[in-house]
């Protein structure tokens, strides 16, 4: 018995720590999902439960922050569908027909570098708050925690082809929503015609 | 209104990097001729850059470290599975471990104490952990500081200067991604083990660092020292032998480049 913990152990000597070290990641992403500490707590501790309980499963130590995520997306989808199943709740989700508009991209605003970094943390935060969730969390994924589109269709469970979709239109909203706010300041630009 | 043949997405994905060399190399040129689309990669790299700033590290609370570290304990005593044992006892001791670093454990004058650092510090020692692992890690392979400075410099946006040190080979580096911030990563060898130093820009480092250096309570077998250089903050993340070793090589190295520079 013990030779083969000894090999378990070299199998994944570092399992924990690399586990651990994304656990400000993991509950920062939580957070920027759920809005609260206290949900984004549920779902991480459920999220390492989890992940503590499969251990073993994982075969490439390198997969395992994308793993985590992928774990973590999934409790939060399982505790979504349960929420929707209540009739007191409201669907935070845009519909299809809303995403297909914001890729008309010829209706887009010009937005600029320097305008935007002028802007507020709490007026990019809102922005991105009214995204849809699917949206939302690809381009988390891919801008604050730098996957490449192939581990964020890991981590979503959908082609790679989708992400690419969610991220482009998740962009397209942000422009919408941030540039009223940049000609508040006077600086934006409308449409290119 | 005028349009053009280049799909949003397509640019969309070219900022992203996620276009085939092939496919960019088409992006780019169509760039050069194309004012609306040049236009458009500006507004997505604005965009960018604004999700990228709106990041605000929260710490983790405590009590939620406390009840992984129970859990992890008491499922590893009453678990059958003897795999899953494993992985919850070693995550076990190493929260047990992280906890101590974070509250209790005695720490030197010179360790990090500002709030946040640890979680900082896992972050770091995560990522040298995973791309130790990676068999991709080294994008760029050099062994020459200023070429690979010049090349990471130019996918990160801000200035980088990457130090020779004495006793370490320098393999290349990487940009990457932490806190939403690009950041470079160069990877050297140091007592036959991979040694990381990543560089961040110090405006944006998501916690106060002082002057001089200053190295962290280990985390598991690892260490990470940081040191202020410039405009940008250099985090050496190693195993304790490492990083004890190379901090005075990095140290001399940041040195004598803050002498050579006009002032």
């Amino acid at each position: 018995m013990r030779s083969r913990q000894t090999k378990l152990k070299r199998a994944h000597p570092e399992f924990a720590a690399v586990a651990l070290g994304a656990l400000s990641s993991l509950y920062n992403f939580a957070y920027r999902l759920v809005g609260s500490e206290a949900d984004a707590e549920d779902l991480v501790q459920d999220t390492y439960v989890e992940a503590f309980r499969h251990a073993g499963q994982l075969r490439n130590l390198a997969r395992c922050r994308a793993w985590l995520f992928r774990i973590l997306r999934n409790r939060r989808v399982s505790r979504e569908r349960m929420r929707r199943a209540r009739p007191e709740l409201t669907i935070l989700e845009g519909g299809p027909e809303a995403a297909d508009a914001s890729l008309a991209s010829e209706a887009l605003p010009e937005l600029e570098r320097a305008v935007l970094a002028r802007l507020s943390r709490p007026a990019i935060l809102h922005a991105l708050a009214t995204l849809p969730e699917e949206m939302r969390s690809a381009l988390l994924l891919c801008d604050l925690e730098g996957f490449t589109y192939g581990e964020i269709a890991e981590i979503m469970q959908c082609p790679i082809g989708t992400v690419r979709s969610r991220i482009a239109r998740a962009r397209a909203q942000l422009m919408q929503r941030l540039a009223p706010h940049a000609a508040a300041l006077g600086i934006g630009k409308g449409p290119r015609s | 209104m005028t349009t053009c043949a280049v799909p949003f997405d397509r640019l969309n994905a070219y900022v992203d990097g996620e276009l085939l060399a092939g496919d960019e190399l088409e992006v780019r040129r169509h760039l050069d001729v194309c004012a609306i689309c040049a236009a458009r990669v500006e507004s997505l790299l604005a965009v960018k850059d604004a999700v990228a700033a709106s990041a605000e590290l929260r710490p983790v609370p405590h009590t939620l470290r406390e009840r992984l570290a129970a859990h992890a304990s008491a499922s590893g005593r009453g678990r059958g599975v003897r795999v899953a044992r494993m992985g919850l006892l070693a995550a076990g001791a190493l929260l047990a471990v992280v906890i101590a670093g974070d509250r209790r454990e005695p720490q030197p004058a010179s360790s990090v104490r500002a709030h946040g650092t640890n979680h900082v510090a896992e972050a770091l020692v995560a990522d040298h952990l995973h791309f130790l692992q990676e068999p991709s890690a080294v994008e760029i392979g050099s062994n020459d500081p200023d070429r690979l400075a010049a090349a990471l410099g130019e996918q990160v946006g801000f200035p980088v200067a990457i130090p020779r040190l004495k006793g370490a080979t320098l393999l290349g580096g990487r940009r990457c991604s932490l806190w939403g911030q690009k950041v470079a990563l160069t990877f050297y060898e140091a007592h036959g083990k991979r040694l990381s130093l990543f560089i961040v820009d110090r405006a944006r480092f998501p916690s106060p660092v002082a002057q001089g250096s200053r190295c962290t309570a280990a985390i598991g077998d690892y260490r990470v020292c940081l040191l202020p250089a410039g405009e940008t903050v250099l985090a050496m993340v190693g195993d304790g032998e490492q990083t004890a070793a190379m901090l005075g090589a990095l140290e001399d190295a940041v040195g004598a480049r803050a002498r050579s520079e006009p002032q």
